[in-house]
């Protein structure tokens, strides 16, 4: 199926400015839309492209030209989300408070899949709720990818809860050896 | 005919007999023999710093506190040859991160001399894996627009895993075969064709390839690559450069191709600046080739600890219509 790069609507840039919101505050998040142009690939998924205004021109104007992608996918458009995807993570990493910091043991197992432990967490946004997305990311405060809080913050430190899942793994930087090569 | 060198030769090292007897009516015998022992060790891995994330020094303290030992390479401050990896170098979160690309040594000069800049449109002809594409837009500070091109569904999947992990900006990827670019009805100012070819200074890494290939290969090559030259001097604006390239040492891939060019188009060789290698033949089996072919560059395994290489600059002068 081609896929069709356009502009985005504007109930789509409604979409990626309420998941930015979650992430980023306003400073941010205007920072980012001044800096970046998006585009949106839609084709048998629709995909949220950050790219430079240069290669935003040469599409929009050059009907003779498909691409096949353009710039960074930042996450894709379903069911009126944005999923933010690994670019998309590194992309607001440096620049979000919602984020885990892990340790070197953990940083090891979470970039193969696994999840991550009460015992393996060095820090915490602790307003973070369960079921809430967060960045993870290694004692040198290295993206390493997204998680989910299955566990309330809270209660990290109980004894009961050292073995315990805290932070489901979503996806995690070793996507790039296990599927990217 | 085979010589009775050329048949010990390609006993002893495992080669096609009429391989080595070209390889000694190219280079002589003694150094024929050398390149030959060079090809028994694959060279050294090296890295490529991807100054869009992190610097040399910092991505250098990182490895080393991890027990990698590196060591800088002389005519390129953002590369490193690993002299020791205490985990495999392509499994760490580092390069994870993008903060480095496996990279050959020898790879890293094309684009280096094409050197584009971040207002350039740029084109790399045969861009997956993304090796020297995400060297371009780094060099491009990921500004401007690099048009990447690849034919392959699998190839395509792992260049835009490379340009992500990289976190590349200013690319916009072609699934589509190269020679078809003069559809697009695009002119740009550079373009860099690292070109589909025999492998042939790919002996070291791919054993297979020592009797796999031979003469019919290259002269197969040749003519994709006669092909997609044309394709990319036709892309070019008037005083555009080409930077073209191959991972072999076959002069019929290389010199001749760019030989064929300057017999048909307004174009000249340009210096590569990068004095230090091997300049390009001017005469081999019997062909002679244009005097400016000296400004290419040759890489060998034995000389430079790189796979066998070839590189050339060309400046269209006139527009091809």
């Amino acid at each position: 199926m081609p896929i069709i790069f356009r502009m985005p609507y504007d109930k789509e840039l409604e979409i990626i400015a309420n998941e930015l919101a979650y992430w980023l505050d306003e400073r941010e998040r205007v920072k980012i839309f001044n800096e970046f142009i998006f585009i949106i690939g839609e084709g048998k998924w629709k995909e949220v492209f950050i790219t430079t205004n240069e290669n935003a021109s040469l599409i929009l104007e050059n009907t003779m030209i498909s691409p096949y992608t353009i710039g960074l996918t930042i996450g894709e458009i379903k069911n009126d989300y944005l999923l933010i995807s690994l670019s998309g993570g590194q992309l607001i990493a440096k620049k979000s408070e919602k984020k885990v910091i892990i340790n070197q043991t953990a940083e090891q197992l979470f970039l193969y899949s696994r999840d991550i432990h009460s015992s393996s967490i060095l820090s915490v946004d602790k307003t973070l709720q369960i079921g809430d997305k967060v960045l993870v990311m290694n004692e040198d405060d290295e993206f390493l990818g997204i998680g989910k809080i299955e566990l309330l913050m809270n209660d990290l430190a109980k004894n009961e809860n050292k073995d315990k899942t805290a932070i489901k793994n979503l996806i995690d930087l070793g996507w790039y050896l296990r599927k990217g090569k | 005919m085979v010589s009775d060198n050329a048949k010990e030769l390609a006993g002893k090292y495992g080669y096609l007999e009429a391989t080595i007897e070209r390889f000694i009516q190219l280079f002589g015998k003694a150094e024929t023999i050398k390149m030959l022992e060079a090809y028994e060790k694959p060279p050294k891995q090296t890295i490529r710093v991807n100054t869009l994330k992190i610097n040399s020094l910092e991505l250098e303290r990182k490895l080393s506190k991890k027990g990698f030992i590196l060591t800088p390479i002389d005519w390129f401050d953002d590369g490193f040859t690993i002299e020791n990896e205490p985990l495999p170098i392509g499994a760490t979160t580092e390069y994870l991160a993008g903060y480095y690309f496996i990279q050959s040594k020898a790879s890293w000069l094309p684009s280096l001399i094409l050197n584009p800049s971040k207002n350039d449109l740029v084109i790399d002809m045969a861009a997956a894996p993304g090796g020297k594409a995400t060297h371009l837009a780094q060099l491009m500070e990921n500004k401007g627009s690099l048009l990447c091109f690849d034919i392959s569904r699998e190839r395509m999947k792992s260049l835009r895993s490379n340009l992500s992990r990289c976190g590349i900006i200013n690319s916009i990827c072609f699934r589509m075969d190269s020679r078809e670019i003069n559809n697009l009805n695009l002119k740009v100012d550079k373009i860099l064709l690292d070109a589909p070819c025999s492998g042939e200074g790919l002996m070291a890494l791919d054993y297979n390839r020592r009797k796999s290939r031979d003469i019919t290969d290259i002269e197969r090559m040749m003519q994709l690559q006669n092909d997609l030259l044309e394709v990319g001097l036709r892309a070019l604006k008037k005083n555009g450069i080409l930077v073209y390239s191959t991972c072999s040492t076959a002069p019929e891939e290389n010199e001749r191709v760019i030989d064929n060019a300057l017999e048909k188009y307004s174009i000249e060789v340009l210096d590569t600046n990068y004095q230090q290698f091997e300049p390009g033949l001017i005469a081999a089996f019997g062909n002679e080739y244009h005097h400016s072919l000296r400004k290419a560059n040759r890489l060998y395994p034995q000389i430079n600890g790189t796979e066998g290489f070839f590189v050339c600059k060309v400046k269209l002068k006139e527009d091809i219509l």
